[in-house]
């Protein structure tokens, strides 16, 4: 089998994997250059494609191999479905990588891995391919490793000394739902990969305190991965399991992936287009969750487990809260500015700053391009803002939503 | 009456601070684009005159705009600074604050679109590996823009051409030139017909979201961008694809039942595999 074909398959069986983060590596451009080598990684990465599904193309995301022995029913690659199978060498990761790397078609390389003989020996394979890229071509590009369930402790040590980014994803939101869909996995021992990058990541960085020169363990962090929709649970439990992701093992991301109908799958699984719309407003809860100090029970509370689909989690909130509204732009605290649908961090820090010269009027807001479409009904401005009367009507939740949802909206699935 | 004219960040600076200081308002000066009819004489004088630093890193930015406005709303920033609004810029609402804000990031975007568009095709120039790239920016933004390839690629030698400059570097030096009105690179590179590959396979054709990737990657840029030209075949074969994998979505061949029942075995310990019996393992 020639490369492009090999390339076909590993690529198919690699786009299910929805992270594409490729920034807080640990590439240094002139230290790179100064031992030979090529490549560098920023602190923010760089998307250089895009395809028609609307997702970035940042890495070169591959499979080693499709060969696996595991049965997980929502995977492509699962022993017993009828899938073409391919396997790389190392030496045609490593090459793949670097030419597309000097054309500057990637930030580097996603490499991920069936499961072939076992959890260490596919483990291996897969640093050896980190291993030669840095060692043999000096390559200071971005590399994520998916690790493999079950890996050895020293395996996952070794791995984050080569790669910028490790994950291992928690694939589904609860145990039940694992238990269910993928016979040979089940939380624990996923949950004991992300431990120990954990581990090493603390005791990595205790160690450079001292000894400056000690490599760093996986800079880039850890970051896992949940397919939404191939089970009937509910937003709060994914939500739940996320924040969980995120306190316990210090993710720096957690990936949410509508399932999406796979070629060859299990007939226990939806046959159904992907829920776009709500792997979108689970994102959107995500950046609540972590950017604007919001609570999985203030998202997702127990008498509303599943996000909304017609408006915005914030939105959602905002008209369960409507005793917090309206507030004012010219005397909010920045926290509670970013509770106002519609008002980002940045727009919330501009207005702080435009504060300090004077008094806001809606037009300032529209100048400093804030989003007022849903903000107005929630704010009071130093000029007269009727939208505001809406919250005193009774049925003020009725109007803002019809306001907010427009059709177009709803019609993201295909 | 002042007409004047200015290309890049440092023509300007020099005219605009003799102009401050000779104490002349914005509106007794005209920027013009090019200088076919001459400047009128600059005002001598000297003096001592600070700018805050925000001011300088954002009409950096803001001098590689192509709005023809760019000078003169500089200028006008520059005068209301020195003359009473030292903290102009740190005031988002004001209106030539909230331009040149918008001005500066739309420059940014743009500098951050040449790093992630610019396609290197391999030549041989003298017996050497050269990667060259042509790429057709908004603004006039490749000084900006190189010292991401230059860190990146310092081992390796390239060229990187705009319709408004060009530069290469050859491993240790940057070397600029003019530039070129629109590729001149007409090579086809093996390795791109890889990357087209990748594209087209790494696509999933259960989730067409087109204008999201149309706003990340405006179609101005397609013609420099390969991959992009199997974009109409991907979306007329996806309806297709997806209905196929519906279809096939009920089973599994005998085959691949028996495969799994064999490595489910042999997992459990219960019986090793026979030769030949499943021959996809590595």
């Amino acid at each position: 089998m020639d490369i492009a074909a090999k390339l076909a398959i590993l690529s198919d069986a690699a786009k299910y994997d929805a992270s594409c983060a490729s920034g807080g590596g640990k590439g240094d451009g002139l230290k790179t250059a100064k031992n030979g080598g090529i490549g560098d990684t920023r602190t923010s990465g760089i998307c250089h494609s895009y395809t028609p599904d609307g997702r970035c193309v940042s890495l070169l995301k591959i499979l080693l191999t499709n060969f696996c022995i595991f049965d997980c029913k929502y995977c492509v690659n699962r022993v017993s479905s009828d899938t073409p199978r391919a396997r790389f060498s190392v030496a045609e990761v490593v090459n793949l990588t670097m030419d597309f790397y000097r054309r500057n078609y990637i930030e580097g390389l996603f490499l991920s891995s069936g499961i072939i003989r076992n959890s260490d020996y596919t483990m291996e394979q897969l640093i050896a391919v980190a291993k030669s890229l840095r060692n043999d071509h000096g390559f200071g590009g971005y590399i994520h490793l998916k690790t493999i369930p079950g890996a050895s402790n020293d395996l996952l040590a070794e791995a984050g000394l080569y790669a910028d980014r490790l994950s291992v994803n928690i694939e589904l939101p609860t145990p039940a739902d694992i238990s269910t869909l993928a016979p040979e996995k089940n939380h624990a021992m996923l949950e004991k990969n992300m431990l120990r990058i954990k581990i090493e990541t603390d005791d990595n960085r205790d160690a450079r305190k001292t000894l400056k020169k000690a490599p760093v363990y996986a800079p880039g962090g850890q970051s896992t991965q949940m397919i939404v929709g191939a089970t009937p649970t509910p937003d709060r439990a994914i939500l739940q399991t996320a924040a969980h992701m995120y306190g316990q093992y210090g993710m720096r991301r957690v990936y949410y992936s509508a399932f999406s109908p796979i070629p060859h799958a299990d007939n226990r699984l939806p046959a159904i287009a992907p829920p776009l719309v709500r792997e979108h407003r689970l994102y959107q809860s995500d950046w609540l969750l972590r950017f604007y100090g919001y609570s999985v029970d203030e998202v997702a509370p127990p008498e509303a487990p599943e996000l909304d689909l017609a408006v915005d989690p914030k939105v959602s909130w905002a008209l369960r809260n409507p005793h917090y509204f309206p507030l004012d732009v010219n005397k909010a605290s920045q926290r509670q500015l970013l509770r106002v649908p519609g008002f980002g961090v940045y727009g919330v820090k501009r207005i702080l700053a435009a504060r300090r010269f004077g008094k806001l009027r809606l037009a300032d807001l529209v100048r400093m391009r804030l989003s007022l479409s849903r903000a107005t009904p929630f704010i009071i401005t130093a000029d007269n803002n009727p939208d505001n009367k809406l919250l005193d009507t009774p049925d003020f939740a009725q109007r803002i939503r019809s306001r907010i949802v427009q059709p177009q909206q709803l019609s993201l699935a295909i | 009456m002042y007409s004047l004219h200015a290309v890049t960040f440092e023509e300007f600076r020099a005219q605009a601070r003799l102009l401050v200081l000779a104490g002349v308002s914005p509106s007794a000066v005209t920027w013009m684009e090019d200088g076919l009819f001459g400047s009128t004489p600059l005002p001598q004088g000297s003096g001592e005159m600070t700018v805050p630093a925000a001011y300088m890193s954002l009409a950096k930015s803001v001098a590689c705009h192509a709005d023809a406005a760019r000078w003169g709303l500089l200028y006008e920033a520059l005068w209301r600074i020195q003359n009473g609004e030292p903290r102009l810029l740190d005031n988002p609402a004001d209106a030539l604050t909230s331009r040149l804000n918008l001005m500066a990031k739309q420059v940014g975007r743009d500098i951050h679109k040449t790093h992630a568009f610019v396609r290197f095709k391999k030549v041989e120039v003298d017996g050497q590996d050269t990667y060259l790239a042509w790429h057709c920016p908004d603004h006039r933004i490749l000084r900006l823009a190189t010292p991401f390839f230059v860190k990146r690629f310092r081992n390796q030698r390239w060229g990187i051409a705009t319709p408004q400059e060009s530069c290469s570097w050859d491993g240790a030096e940057l070397v600029w030139g003019d530039g070129f009105p629109q590729s001149a690179v007409a090579h086809e590179d093996d390795v791109e017909k890889l990357w087209r590959t990748y594209y087209r396979h790494i696509f999933n054709p259960a989730r067409i979201k087109i204008d999201m990737m149309k706003r990340e990657m405006p179609v101005r840029h397609w013609r420099t961008l390969p991959e992009t030209q199997d974009i109409p075949a991907m979306l007329q074969e996806a309806e297709a694809r997806v209905a196929q994998m519906m279809q096939s979505a009920m089973y599994s061949s005998d085959k691949s039942l028996k495969r799994a029942e064999i490595i489910r075995k042999r997992q459990n310990g219960k019986k090793q595999p026979e030769r030949g019996d499943i021959t996809l393992l590595d």
